[in-house]
């Protein structure tokens, strides 16, 4: 089964964002959607993830359990690295199985070493990792990023799209991210590009990709 | 021969290096490196407890100038003058009764405005029609002299009491603003990210909102620290319970004991020090304080 929005239609006060929308999202592969600034790509991933439920239609399919990798790092600024991750996942897992997959995580985002760090002690793209690690260990079929890739040189953007591509290799999720630069969307494998433009209302030239 | 070097090691990491063995160089150095370091700490805070001290001496020695300039014992005792009425006071029972009974009358003072103004606080920040009928009763309270506070309380409680009550009355509103204006500060994209990553409610409340808020208590309990202070003395002077702190201040106006004022005075910027500096090591993060 696949994740489908059928007649979505979202307004922000008198203006149409969508109006009437279908689209389908198949599961177990990444889904990138694009476009322009302000044409709603960001809306769209908080509607499905259901942060955003102001909107009338329908989004079917979505799992219970998902993950999300938010635009900033949103990390606990009192929690260290190992903490931030376990946070998430104390009301999931039992307590040994936190353990080890903290543990390993770590190890697969090269932070091993600065677990006892807290945030304000890492890098930008450090800080990302722990964010991308907290994401990708969290059991949840449904990965949703809204901009994984902002903010940071091409040369940690294709580290940090590495990163991805390892730990999305054989983890059988669902990814969909919104994107700005379409030339590191392209350097993903077996990625459907969505331009979101085509839906939306507020830019008139639109055009679709799919 | 392993096991030789194992044994000499030991000694040498946990005794600090008892054994100047030729196999142990490597321990040698490195407690070397570790008593450096110590060293560095104990110079650092004996500079700190040299500049204190200095300080001290340096005020001291403006009081004393002062006070020989008035020449009055009753207008400006010396130090050496105050210090020897805080002598001759510190030997009587009702000096140390008047203290515990003030601290304690601080001390209850602080908690009921901290665990009303923090539940108030969070209730408030909770439900709207509370947060508008408390906004204003905080309000008036905030801006209504302490003088008028204290005349009331005399007429509505016990002189025991009235020193608590104005110190709640005083405090109470900085810990109601200062809770609610922490909660509202709580990063909404951290409680978003909880709610996505289906983070339990207790959870939340304990990992994120209260680690948020604290800071926020904390510059209330500093600020409050200092007022409860002034506004329980300022409260027993005027309603005079038989030990209190205030009552005897109010003797030494009686009696033109000026050295007694200021060792009154003396004791109680003492131990509003000693209790703000233990409140900094117990507290979780009470650097802040």
């Amino acid at each position: 089964m696949s994740i489908r929005i059928e007649s979505l239609t979202k307004k922000f006060g008198d203006q149409v964002l969508f109006d009437g929308m279908d689209l389908e999202i198949k599961k177990g592969g990444i889904t990138a959607l694009i476009g322009g600034s302000g044409c709603g790509k960001t809306t769209l991933l908080r509607m499905i993830c259901g942060l955003d439920k102001d909107y009338s239609g329908h989004i079917l399919g979505v799992p219970d359990q998902k993950s999300f990798l938010f635009q900033e790092d949103r990390l606990l600024p009192w929690y260290n690295v190992k903490q931030n991750i376990e946070f998430v996942l104390k009301d999931v897992m039992e307590k040994e199985q936190i353990e080890t997959t903290v543990s390993q995580i770590i190890k697969d985002v090269q932070l091993d070493g600065h677990e006892n760090k807290l945030p304000s002690a890492l890098s930008g793209g450090m800080q990302r990792r722990v964010a991308m690690a907290r994401a990708f260990c969290y059991p949840a079929n449904l990965l949703l990023m809204d901009e994984p890739f902002k903010g940071f040189d091409l040369k940690l953007n294709l580290e940090l799209i590495a990163l991805f591509q390892k730990l999305y290799a054989g983890s059988g999720k669902t990814v969909i991210l919104v994107a700005h630069e379409t030339e590191l969307i392209d350097r993903l494998e077996n990625c459907t590009v969505i331009d979101v433009e085509a839906f939306s209302r507020t830019k008139l030239n639109s055009r679709a990709l799919t | 021969m392993i096991q030789c070097s194992s044994l000499v090691i030991y000694p040498c990491k946990y005794k600090k290096m008892r054994g100047r063995s030729n196999i142990c160089y490597n321990r040698i150095d490195y407690n070397f490196g570790a008593i450096s370091v110590l060293e560095q700490k104990k110079d650092k805070r004996i500079n700190r407890a040299l500049k204190t001290v200095l300080v001290t001496l340096f005020w001291l020695a403006v009081w004393q100038a002062a006070s020989m300039i008035v020449n009055q014992l009753l207008y400006m005792p010396s130090p050496t003058e105050t210090f020897s009425s805080l002598g001759s006071l510190v030997a009587t029972q009702d000096f140390w009764l008047s203290v515990g009974y003030t601290f304690y009358r601080v001390v209850l003072g602080l908690i009921i405005s901290f665990v009303l103004g923090v539940i108030f606080g969070f209730l408030a920040s909770k439900i709207g029609v509370l947060e508008s009928l408390l906004g204003p009763l905080m309000a008036t309270v905030k801006s209504t002299p302490v003088m008028s506070v204290i005349v009331l309380a005399l007429v509505w409680f016990s002189s025991s009491f009235v020193p608590v009550f104005s110190c709640v009355l005083l405090c109470l509103p900085i810990f109601y603003t200062n809770t609610l204006s922490g909660i509202r500060a709580v990063d909404k994209n951290l409680l978003e990210m909880a709610t996505v990553f289906k983070v339990k409610h207790r959870r939340v409340i304990q990992e994120i909102v209260i680690p948020s808020v604290l800071p926020h208590i904390y510059s209330a309990l500093a600020v409050c620290l200092g007022f409860s202070w002034k506004s329980v003395v300022a409260a027993e002077v005027l309603s005079s319970p038989k030990y209190s702190m205030g009552f005897n201040m109010y003797a030494t106006k009686l009696y033109l004991d000026t050295p007694a004022l200021f060792a009154w005075t003396l004791t109680i910027i003492v131990i509003s020090l000693i209790v703000e500096k233990s409140l900094k090591r117990i507290l979780p993060g009470g650097g802040t304080l």
